[in-house]
């Protein structure tokens, strides 16, 4: 589990172009390129440096209560796959390193 | 932005045969000092070739040389530095053509270049983006033989505002002519002098596929992603923007001459132009749908 107490952000040198709700994002220094649905585009704008997983989480209920069950593994899959390709950095590293084992 | 390496380009070597070629806003200057290589180079970017009736005047942003060494090898030397020696003779064209389109997609452009071939119908145009051996040649090939008209078959340049997409027409590279039976028209009147075979690739002529098939310009209507495969299932459908740019800025081949590596500017122009997936495996079923989108 990512811990819910860690503030995402997005990594630096990391662009974000949003096309009709989608995203690309786009690490300049690598080249890496991520191509974010709707869902994935939403939750990388929450990750502002400021909120926790856990008010991501939460924030994303309210606003999707009939899917409130799924919410937090679609934030920690999402969240995953963008700390994986070097697009998010988190507040302490670790926490997210124990959870990729 | 940095600005492009220019060269003034001096008077050829007495006995030289220079080929001057053209891409877009950038040019490129070869002097042979075999007339035999000039024409075997010739044979294949033809089309590219622009006239130098005043070499004093005109400036090249790149500069080669082609010396026979010997009997059997040559040397190639780009700009100041010489870069390969004691090629035989087919290695070096096909060195060339590599080089050549090198530095033309790498340099001096105020445009995105894209590694894609360029087709249109009409001023229609369409762009086939993918990597090499996903089936660009070959369709571009059909495409021809069914009334499209031929821009290019590696490197297609597009203003960021994707008003106008220039095309790179040196002749198109099929590793395999097997999908089109006998409609390939390699033994039409010209084909002698249209046609080259280096190393097991063929280069054909667009204008002997068809002839007046040759086009410099087009406005671009459709970005498309084509994949040849005979396991996926036949798929033709509208991307979103954000796929496109996904799929399309790796395909960006002068990215060091862009800001942000390209990424708003390749954004930008998925924005304006339409992308499309298309996987197939049957090409009369491709040119029908590709025909659709030039025609709506």
């Amino acid at each position: 589990m990512i811990g819910d107490g860690n503030r995402p952000r997005p990594a630096p040198d990391v662009q974000i172009e949003i096309l009709d709700g989608e995203a690309v994002v786009f690490h300049v220094a690598t080249l890496q390129i991520l191509h974010l649905n709707r869902s994935a585009a939403l939750i990388w704008y929450l990750c502002d440096g400021r909120r926790t997983v856990a008010e991501i989480c939460a924030l994303l209920a309210d606003a999707y209560p009939s899917a409130a069950e799924q919410i937090r593994d679609d934030v920690e899959r999402t969240l995953r796959l963008l700390w994986e390709k070097g697009a998010l950095v988190a507040e302490s590293a670790e926490v997210f390193d124990s959870t990729l084992g | 932005m940095p600005s492009p390496r220019r060269f003034s380009i001096p008077p050829s070597a007495d006995g030289a045969t220079r080929l001057v070629v053209k891409f877009a806003d950038t040019l490129a200057s070869i002097d042979f000092d075999d007339r035999s290589l000039a024409q075997r180079a010739s044979s294949i970017l033809r089309h590219c070739v622009v006239p130098c009736t005043a070499p004093t005047n005109a400036r090249a942003h790149f500069v080669f040389q082609v010396e026979s060494a010997d009997e059997s090898t040559c040397a190639l030397i780009s700009g100041d530095t010489a870069a390969v020696r004691g090629l035989e003779e087919s290695a070096l064209i096909e060195r060339l053509i590599y080089e050549i389109s090198l530095a033309l997609g790498t340099g001096g452009h105020s445009s995105l270049v894209f590694h894609a071939a360029g087709l249109s119908s009409a001023d229609r145009g369409i762009v086939l983006c993918g990597k090499s051996g996903c089936g660009k040649s070959t369709l571009s090939t059909a495409l021809i033989l069914a009334g499209f008209d031929f821009l290019s078959d590696e490197l297609v340049a597009i203003r960021a505002d994707a008003t106008r997409m220039d095309g790179f027409p040196r002749a198109i590279a099929l590793k395999d002519l097997t999908p089109f039976g006998g409609d390939v028209r390699v033994d039409a009147p010209d084909a002698v002098n249209a046609t080259a075979t280096l190393n097991g690739m063929t280069y054909l002529d667009p204008c002997t596929l068809r002839p007046g098939s040759l086009r410099r310009q087009a406005t671009p209507r459709a970005l498309v992603f084509p994949l040849y495969s005979t396991v996926a299932p036949p798929e033709f459908r509208r991307l979103s923007p954000a796929e496109t740019a996904f799929l399309l800025l790796p395909r960006l081949v002068n990215t060091r001459q862009q800001v942000d590596r390209g990424f708003r500017a390749v954004t930008g122009l998925a924005r304006m132009v339409s992308g499309f997936r298309l996987v197939y495996r049957d090409l009369a079923q491709a040119i029908a749908w590709l025909a659709q989108i030039v025609g709506e």
